[in-house]
């Protein structure tokens, strides 16, 4: 046998238990969940080929509807404000202050609780009549609202709740931050350049690459949100939080409609790529590369 | 020919050795439950399980508690893939979807050998059997009735000798017993009847009290959007506007219930809630027990019960598990453990000092044995019960609809499941002899 055959069978040996794994816990069940997706199957026996009316069912369930909408809302509001928070959280963090690095460990340290033990203190934080967050409004003598009760504000709460974890984006945006020149800032107050100005023209610019990756990053990790919902409101109240993730579990493990929440997923498959492609295909426009020349 | 014959022998004894091992081998019956404690697991792993396999030589039990948030779907997927249990014992709701898909195995010819059918009650046999047949053996049953807090009503200025047990009167005592600061802060409820969760558990349990039915006994239509039914439902939507509207806050919930803490006037509350009282409640607080009603005098019986599931390789010894579980010692030790009500008969007078020390749950048994009547059966609760009735009612609740609106949407998607569900031959089993 050749040296260069002997290393590839080493090669493939080396990797197969990572590809055997893949192979059975993803790619398998990610095909099969495409196969279902065209069976009526509801659990525990019944099994029958129906082509494609799971997904012509789909688009006349009036709650995959809301369920999309709800997703889109808390993406339009929270991948943004997510954004916005980690930046101008990490611009503040990147000052050469004393301890800062102790602050930075704070600010991380919401991004790396378990979401079941935020959502749990959350509900507390939210509770109308004894939570902090109206406890603190009620100082700046404002009413605070229901929140998780009434159907208008839950979705807002939930995004708040988001903002709070903005730590794990910050942290790359931080990373980012560090990557551009000194040079570029001493070049601009040689210039006469202000902060505004320095913050617009250079480190913004040079920190799309970041915005762009976390941009993707953020859309889907937004259009899977669950466990929130799940543990803190259930859906509701008036399905105003019933999420998509959140409805294809409903269906899949809860009326165990298995075809249909197959369906479901691969349907969120395809919005969730389309918005990628749309990212990537726009971010020419947007995006700056330190080397490169527009 | 020695070979041939050391070979012979060496067979033989593999043979030998083989069929040895499969008599000795022991049986293992797996027994998963979905109802229980620490306590309760420490009753079933060294009283009730030692006692069965005490008896039954060969044979050893295993047993799984399931939490309830993963139990239908534990079963679901063991069933699809194979490897259900033997014995389930399993919650109210779920015997419909137990039979209807073909979990359950039938137990009449058991019963009818057993003989001890009449020593429980009738109502609790209604709600294991579909279709004329009866597919769980009853274990323990809870019920509803409206616990409230004399000592309120005296502080209220308000007569604590009153049983608050017609609709009109319950309405007009928690209107006068809400309270709330000038922020709008809820300091005492008047009533907690299930608004904020279970809020169908809570219309369906005042449904019944109005003569009003939830689904045809065939199960080929919806029966809920009735008169009684729509009445119902504003009945419920008005106190829910009046006492816990959407856009005040509630209570706030701690570690001590708020009925037990005296935040709540009146509450639907089960014989389990009675130890809440004992436990949290302050001594001087003094509570009664109403059972509500309209049209009828009934409370809704929630029959929770074992069964042998259609997998089982031993459906005879499993059922010789069951009759040691429901053996009068045993369930009377299991029921007062759990704080539940035994399905079996009492006498002319109860005779256990456990009950009998605590009026408020001899109420309970007197009335489950009086006037019980079973929870419905709903084939697919998770979708009719669980979605479509919730999300209908809530919508009313919170005045989206009216609640005309909300039963007639409600009875339309039931029946076009319903009438899905029996194009599908899930009924067919009620045609079966």
């Amino acid at each position: 046998m050749k040296e260069i055959q002997r290393e590839e069978i080493y090669g493939y040996l080396f990797v197969s238990p990572w590809l055997i794994g893949y192979i059975l816990f993803i790619a398998f069940p990610v095909v099969y969940s495409l196969v279902i997706s065209l069976y009526k199957y509801t659990l525990p026996f019944t099994i029958k080929f129906t082509g494609f009316s799971n997904y012509k069912e789909i688009f006349y369930d009036p709650l995959f509807r809301t369920a999309l909408y709800n997703t889109a809302y808390y993406t339009i509001l929270a991948v943004p404000l997510g954004i916005i928070a980690s930046i101008i959280i990490a611009l503040i963090l990147n000052m050469k202050l004393k301890g800062i690095s102790y602050f930075r460990t704070i600010y991380y340290m919401p991004a790396v609780i378990s979401g079941v033990a935020v959502s749990l203190l959350w509900l507390v934080l939210l509770d109308p009549s004894s939570g902090l967050i109206n406890y603190l409004l009620s100082l700046l003598h404002i009413r605070g609202p229901v929140w998780l009760q009434d159907p208008k504000w839950a979705k807002p709460a939930l995004i708040i709740m988001s903002l709070w974890q903005s730590g794990g984006n910050m942290i790359i945006y931080l990373a980012g931050l560090q990557q551009i020149p000194e040079q570029l800032y001493e070049a601009a107050t040689i210039d006469g350049a202000n902060s505004w100005y320095k913050f617009w023209r250079i480190t913004l610019p040079l920190l799309t690459p970041t915005i762009f990756l976390s941009l993707v990053l953020s859309i889907i990790g937004s259009f899977q949100i669950f466990t929130q919902a799940y543990i803190m409101t259930g859906g509701g109240p008036l399905n105003s939080t019933l999420f998509y993730v959140l409805y294809l579990y409903q269906k899949g493990f809860q009326s165990f409609e298995m075809g249909y929440a197959s369906a479901l997923a691969w349907i969120l498959f395809v919005v969730v790529l389309v918005l990628t492609i749309i990212v990537f295909k726009t971010s020419w426009r947007w995006v700056y590369y330190e080397a490169e020349v527009k | 020919m020695r070979r041939f014959y050391f070979s012979v022998l060496l067979i033989s004894l593999i043979v030998l050795l083989l069929t040895f091992n499969n008599v000795v081998e022991a049986v293992t019956l797996k027994f998963w439950t979905g109802h229980g404690s620490p306590e309760m697991d420490k009753w079933f792993d060294e009283v009730l399980i030692p006692q069965f396999e005490k008896s039954h030589s060969g044979v050893k039990v295993e047993r799984l508690r399931i939490p309830w948030g993963e139990f239908n779907e534990k079963i679901m997927t063991a069933f699809a893939a194979g490897t259900a249990p033997d014995i389930i014992f399993s919650g109210t709701e779920q015997i419909a979807d137990e039979v209807f898909k073909g979990l359950a195995r039938p137990l009449d010819e058991y019963i009818k050998k057993w003989g001890q059918y009449r020593d429980f009650n009738p109502m609790a046999w209604k709600h294991e059997s579909i279709g004329g047949r009866i597919y769980r053996v009853p274990v323990h049953m809870s019920s509803r009735a409206l616990m409230y807090n004399k000592t309120i009503f005296k502080e209220a200025g308000l007569n604590p000798n009153i049983v608050p047990e017609k609709w009109e009167q319950i309405a007009e005592l928690a209107k006068k017993l809400n309270l709330r600061d000038d922020k709008g802060n809820l300091i005492r409820l008047g009533a907690d009847l299930w608004f904020n969760h279970a809020f169908c558990q809570g219309f369906l349990y005042f449904l019944y009290q109005n003569k009003g039915k939830v689904i045809a006994d065939d199960f080929s239509k919806s029966l809920f959007n009735s008169k009684e039914g729509i009445e119902t439902l504003k009945y419920f939507v008005e106190l829910f506007d009046t006492l816990t509207p959407p856009n005040l806050p509630g209570l706030p919930t701690g570690p001590i219930p708020n009925f037990a803490a005296g935040k709540i006037a009146m509450a639907i509350n089960t014989p389990q809630g009675i130890f809440d009282l004992e436990k949290y409640a302050p001594k001087e607080f003094e509570f009664g027990i109403a059972f509500p009603y309209r049209k009828a005098r009934v409370i809704q019986l929630y029959v929770n019960g074992i069964f042998i599931t259609t997998q089982s390789k031993y459906p005879d010894l499993a059922w010789e598990f069951i009759k040691t579980f429901v053996s009068p010692d045993n369930l009377k030790a299991y029921n007062n453990m759990y704080r539940t009500i035994n399905p079996r008969k009492y006498g002319k007078e109860i005779d256990d000092p456990f009950i009998t020390q605590r009026p408020l749950l001899q109420a309970f048994y007197i009335q489950a044995q009086k006037i019980g009547v079973p929870y419905p059966i709903i084939p697919n609760y998770g979708t009719l019960q669980n979605r479509i009735l919730h999300d209908n009612i809530e919508a009313a609740l919170y005045k989206k609809i009216t609640p005309e609106q909300a039963l007639e949407d409600a009875a339309k998607k039931w029946d076009d499941t319903l009438k899905e569900l029996a194009k599908e031959g899930v009924f067919n089993i009620l045609k079966a002899k």
